[in-house]
C-alpha cells in the first residue's frame, strides 16, 4: 500500500502536469471550438515552445531572467507562426472536404517533426531548471518540488487570465458565440477572417508556453509532440469540444488519474485515458462542458 | 470494346509481367504497392463512397499484419497452401475487430465518428506495445518468412497479385451494387436514406467491416513481404498514409487511391533513399497536393471530368 | 375513437422537452384519402408532432396508430417500409448522384435489396424511376446531376424518392418552403393531384393560407401544442377561436381557393 507522502507527491506531480496538459488542450479545444478544425500538429508547435526554451535557457545558463524571457519568447514566436499558419494555410481550406484539413495538419506534424531535427538535432535534450524555481519548498508538513508548484500556479493564472478573456471582452464573447452557435456568429456583423485568425495564433501560442514550461522537467526531443497531442485529445474529448473549462477540469482529471495510475497500475493505466476517451465518445461526446450542437 | 476496357487489360498485362523486368528489390517495392493500393482502396470505399473519414483506418492493417504474422508462426506454417490460408484468416481477424469498433463507432458521425476511430486505434497501439509476450513488445514481430518457394520475390509478387486483383474487382463490383449506390446516397444524404426505409447504421457498420478487412489483407500482405510488422504501424501517425494515398491519387475515382499508393510508395523508396528527411518531404507533397491539387493526379489526368 | 377509414390516429401524443411542454396531449386522426393541413403560429409544435410521427422523437404519453397498428418502439426506417413516407422542410436529395439514381436508390431500399453486393445497380428498375420522375413534373434527362436542379426542381425530386417507396400516407413537411406565392399554388396542387392519382392520404404542415385553403380537405390547427380544432376549411375558417388565437381577421380573409 502507498504511503501517504509518496501519494501527496505523485498528486502533485499530477496535478502540475494537468496544467501543462491544461495549456496545451486550451488552444487546441478553443482552436477546434471556433474554426472547427482539429489540429494534430499542435504537439508540434508545442514542441517548438520546448525546443525554443531549451535554447535560450542553457545560452542562459539557468538562469532566471533567461527562464521567463524563453517564456516570453516562446509565446510571441509561436504567436506569429500560428497567424502565419492560418493566414497562408488553414485559411485557404475552410471550405474543403474535412480530409484536406486533416492532411494539412498531418503535414505540419511531418515538417515540424522534421525542421526541429535539422535545427536541433536528433538526441533528447535537457534543459537547466532556473536557480529560482529549482528545489522544494515546505507546504503543509510535505516537501514539494517547487517548480511543479510554480507550474500549477502558473496554470491557475493562465486560467484566469483566458476567463477574463473569453467572459469580459468583446472578443471572448465572439468566440464563446462561435463556439456555440455559429449562425449567431454571422448575425453579428463579426469580420469572422480576423476573429479565426487570433484564436488560431492564441491558442498555438498557449501550447507554445506549455512548451516553454515543460521544458525544464521533460526530456526534449523531436519525439516529444507525438505522446503530447494524444492527451491533448483525450483532454478535449473529455472536458467538451469548444470548452476551456471543461480543459482545466479534464486536463487536471487525466494528470492526476495517470500519476495514480502510475502507482496502482504501472504500464497500463494509459489504456484507462483511450478507453475513458471511447466511452465519453459513445455516451455523451460533447464530453463534460461542450455544447451539444 | 472501349478505350476503358483496353486500358484495363493492358494495366493487367503489365502488371503480370512486371517481375520479369524488375530487380528483386523492385520486385518487393512492387509487392509493397499492391498491398498498399488495395489498402488505399479500402479506405476509399469508407471515406469516398462512404462519407466516413475515419482516423482509425491503421488499426485494421496492422492487426491484419500481426494476425498474419501470429498465425504463421504459431501454426508453424510450411506448406504454400497452409500459407494462403492464413490471408483469409487475417482477414477474418480483421474482420472481427472492425466489427467491435464499428459497432461502436458508427453510432456516432463526423468527428465525433472519426474520435472514436482514433481512440479505439490508440487502445491497440497500446496493447501492441505492451503485451510483450504475443506482439514482441516494441521490437514487433520479425523474420516474417513466406515458406518455400514462395519466399523469393517473384513468386511472392504473383501470389500477392492473385489476392489483390480479385480483392479489388470484389470492391468494385460493390461500389456499382446497390450496397454502393445505397451507400453513396448515405455520404451526401443519410437521413433521407433512412427515410427511404433502410437501416443507415447497419449498412454502415458494413462498410466499417468491409473496408477494415480488406486493410487487414493488405496488412497480411505486406507482413510477410517486409518481413516484420512494428507497433508503430498502429501509431496514430500511420493513420494520415491511407488518406495521403488516396487524396494523392484522386478519391473521385475508383483507381485513384491506387495510383496514390503506387506514387506514394516510390516517393518513399526514392527520397528517403537519399535523405533522412523523408517526412519533411511528405510533408511539402501533402502541402502541394491540398492546396493546389484537391483532385489529385487521377484529377489531373482526367481533366474532362466536372 | 378510431374509424375504419381512418389511415392515422394519433390519440393524445404529448412530449416535453426540458422546461417546454412542446405537444401537449395532441388528438387527430388522418382519413384515407384526404388531404389534411396542419397550420399553427410558429413554435406550435408542429415539427415535433411530425417527428414523433416520423419516429425520429418517441412521445412521453400517447399512442400513434398507422393503419391498425401501434407505431410505439418502431424505428423511423421501419415505418418507412410500414407505408409511411415523408418529405422535409429543407430539401434533402442526393447531390453527387443522378436523378435516376436519386429514385433508384429509394426503389432499392422498397425491394429490399439496398444490401445486394454483387449486381449492377443502374439496372434496377430505370423504367419505373423514370415514371416517377415525369410524374413529378421532372422530364429532363435523368442522366444530370441533382446537384444541378434548382430549388423547385429539388422539391420534386425529393417527392418522387418518398413516392418510390410506396407510401400509402405522406408525410410533407412545409412542402413549399422556399418558393414564390405563384410556385407555391402550382407546387401544392401537383402534389395534390399526384397524391389523388395515387390515392395517397396526406398530412402536411403549411404557413401560406392561400396553398391550404386551394387545396386542403381538412384542417388541424395547432396552437402552443395543443390542437385547437380540427374541421373543414369553412368551418376553420370560420372559428372566432382561430381568427383570435392564431391569424388576424385580415389574413384569413386572404385564404381564397
Amino acid at each position: 500500500m502507498t504511503n501517504p507522502v509518496v501519494l501527496a507527491r505523485q498528486t502533485l506531480a499530477g496535478l502540475s502536469n494537468g496544467m501543462l496538459l491544461f495549456l496545451i488542450s486550451a488552444g487546441l479545444t478553443l482552436i477546434f471550438g471556433v474554426l472547427r478544425v482539429l489540429n494534430f500538429a499542435h504537439g508540434a508547435l508545442f514542441m517548438i515552445g520546448a525546443f525554443l526554451a531549451w535554447t535560450i535557457g542553457t545560452w542562459a545558463g539557468g538562469s532566471s531572467i533567461g527562464f521567463f524571457a524563453s517564456l516570453l519568447v516562446a509565446v510571441l514566436v509561436l504567436a506569429i507562426v500560428g497567424g502565419v499558419i492560418e493566414v497562408t494555410l488553414l485559411r485557404r481550406i475552410y471550405r474543403a472536404p474535412h480530409e484536406f484539413q486533416l492532411l494539412l495538419t498531418f503535414a505540419l506534424v511531418f515538417i515540424t517533426g522534421d525542421v526541429v531535427k535539422l535545427i536541433w538535432g536528433r538526441e533528447d535534450k535537457s534543459t537547466p531548471m532556473p536557480e529560482l524555481l529549482a528545489g522544494a519548498t515546505e507546504a503543509m508538513g510535505l516537501v514539494f518540488p517547487t517548480y511543479r508548484l510554480f507550474l500549477i500556479a502558473a496554470g491557475l493564472v493562465v486560467a484566469g487570465l483566458l476567463w477574463w478573456l473569453l467572459h469580459r471582452t468583446r472578443w471572448g464573447i465572439l468566440i464563446r458565440a462561435a463556439t456555440n452557435d455559429r449562425d449567431m456568429l454571422g448575425a453579428l456583423g463579426t469580420d469572422t477572417r480576423r476573429l479565426f485568425t487570433t484564436v488560431f495564433s492564441l491558442g498555438v501560442a498557449l501550447a507554445g508556453l506549455g512548451g516553454a514550461l515543460a521544458a525544464p522537467i521533460v526530456s526534449v526531443g523531436p519525439g516529444l509532440h507525438v505522446q503530447v497531442i494524444i492527451d491533448a485529445f483525450v483532454v478535449v474529448v473529455i472536458g467538451g469540444m469548444g470548452s476551456v473549462l471543461g480543459a482545466l477540469v479534464a486536463s487536471l482529471l487525466v494528470g492526476i488519474v495517470n500519476a495514480w495510475g502510475v502507482l496502482l497500475l504501472p504500464g497500463w493505466s494509459v489504456v484507462l485515458t483511450f478507453a475513458c476517451m471511447a466511452v465519453v465518445l459513445i455516451v455523451r461526446p460533447w464530453g463534460l462542458f461542450g455544447s451539444q450542437e | 470494346m472501349n478505350a476503358q476496357r483496353v486500358g484495363l487489360i493492358g494495366l493487367i498485362a503489365v502488371l503480370a509481367l512486371l517481375p520479369l523486368a524488375l530487380s528483386d528489390f523492385w520486385t518487393f517495392i512492387a509487392i509493397e504497392i499492391l498491398a498498399f493500393a488495395l489498402y488505399a482502396i479500402s479506405f476509399n470505399l469508407l471515406m469516398g463512397y462512404g462519407g466516413m473519414l475515419s482516423f482509425g483506418h491503421a488499426a485494421f492493417f496492422g492487426v491484419g499484419a500481426y494476425a498474419g504474422g501470429l498465425l504463421a508462426k504459431s501454426a508453424g506454417v510450411g506448406s504454400m497452401w497452409g500459407f494462403a490460408l492464413v490471408m483469409p484468416m487475417a482477414m477474418a481477424v480483421a474482420a472481427l475487430f472492425a466489427a467491435a469498433i464499428g459497432f461502436f463507432s458508427v453510432r456516432r458521425s463526423g468527428i465525433y465518428f472519426a474520435m472514436l476511430t482514433f481512440a479505439f486505434q490508440m487502445l491497440l497501439y497500446t496493447v501492441a506495445l505492451k503485451a510483450i509476450g504475443l506482439t514482441g513488445g516494441d521490437d514487433g514481430l520479425t523474420g516474417l518468412r513466406p515458406p518455400g518457394a514462395l519466399a523469393a520475390p517473384g513468386p511472392y509478387y504473383y501470389f500477392a497479385l492473385a489476392w489483390v486483383l480479385p480483392a479489388i474487382y470484389v470492391i468494385h463490383r460493390l461500389v456499382r451494387s446497390p450496397f454502393g449506390l445505397t451507400l453513396r446516397a448515405m455520404r451526401n444524404n443519410p437521413l433521407r436514406v433512412e427515410y427511404s426505409g433502410v437501416d443507415v447504421r447497419n449498412h454502415q457498420l458494413i462498410t466499417f467491416v468491409i473496408a477494415g478487412a480488406f486493410a487487414g489483407l493488405a496488412g497480411a500482405l505486406f507482413a510477410f513481404s517486409s518481413g516484420n510488422v512494428f507497433p508503430g504501424w498502429l501509431n496514430w501517425t500511420a493513420s494520415a498514409t491511407p488518406i495521403v494515398m488516396a487524396v494523392l491519387g484522386g478519391v473521385q475515382s475508383f483507381l485513384g487511391p491506387a495510383l496514390g499508393a503506387a506514387v506514394y510508395v516510390i516517393l518513399e523508396v526514392t527520397i528517403s533513399g537519399s535523405t533522412e528527411y523523408w517526412h519533411l518531404f511528405m510533408g511539402l507533397v501533402i502541402l502541394l497536393l491540398v492546396l493546389m491539387m484537391p483532385r489529385g493526379l487521377a484529377g489531373l489526368i482526367d481533366r474532362k471530368r466536372p | 375513437m378510431s374509424r375504419t377509414d381512418d389511415i392515422l390516429t394519433v390519440e393524445s401524443v404529448a412530449r416535453r422537452f426540458g422546461g417546454v411542454q412542446a405537444l401537449g396531449g395532441v388528438s387527430l386522426e388522418v382519413r384515407r384519402g384526404e388531404f389534411h393541413a396542419i397550420i399553427g403560429p410558429n413554435g406550435a409544435g408542429k415539427s415535433t408532432f411530425f417527428n414523433t410521427l416520423t419516429g425520429l422523437v418517441s412521445p412521453d404519453a400517447g399512442r400513434i396508430v398507422f393503419e391498425g397498428r401501434d407505431l410505439s418502439g418502431i424505428a423511423p426506417h421501419q415505418r418507412v417500409r410500414l407505408g409511411i413516407g415523408r418529405t422535409f422542410q429543407i430539401t434533402r436529395i442526393f447531390p453527387d448522384l443522378t436523378l435516376l439514381e436519386n429514385v433508384q436508390v429509394a426503389l432499392l431500399a422498397h425491394d429490399r435489396a439496398s444490401l445486394a453486393p454483387w449486381r449492377d445497380a443502374s439496372k434496377h428498375k430505370p423504367t419505373d424511376a423514370r415514371e416517377l420522375l415525369e410524374r413529378v413534373g421532372l422530364s429532363g434527362p435523368s442522366g444530370q446531376l441533382a446537384a444541378a436542379l434548382a430549388h423547385g426542381d429539388r422539391k420534386r425530386l425529393e417527392l418522387a424518392i418518398t413516392l418510390a417507396g410506396k407510401p400509402r400516407l405522406l408525410l410533407l413537411d412545409e412542402p413549399t418552403a422556399g418558393m414564390g406565392a405563384q410556385e407555391r399554388l402550382e407546387s401544392i396542387r401537383m402534389v395534390h393531384k399526384v397524391a389523388a392519382e395515387l390515392g395517397l392520404s396526406c398530412l402536411f404542415t403549411e404557413h401560406d393560407m392561400a396553398v391550404v385553403f386551394s387545396v386542403a380537405s381538412r384542417i388541424s390547427v395547432l396552437v402552443q401544442g395543443k390542437l385547437l380544432i380540427t374541421g373543414q376549411p369553412e368551418a376553420v375558417r370560420a372559428s372566432e377561436q382561430v381568427q383570435r388565437v392564431y391569424l388576424g381577421e385580415a389574413v384569413i380573409e386572404q385564404g381564397v381557393g
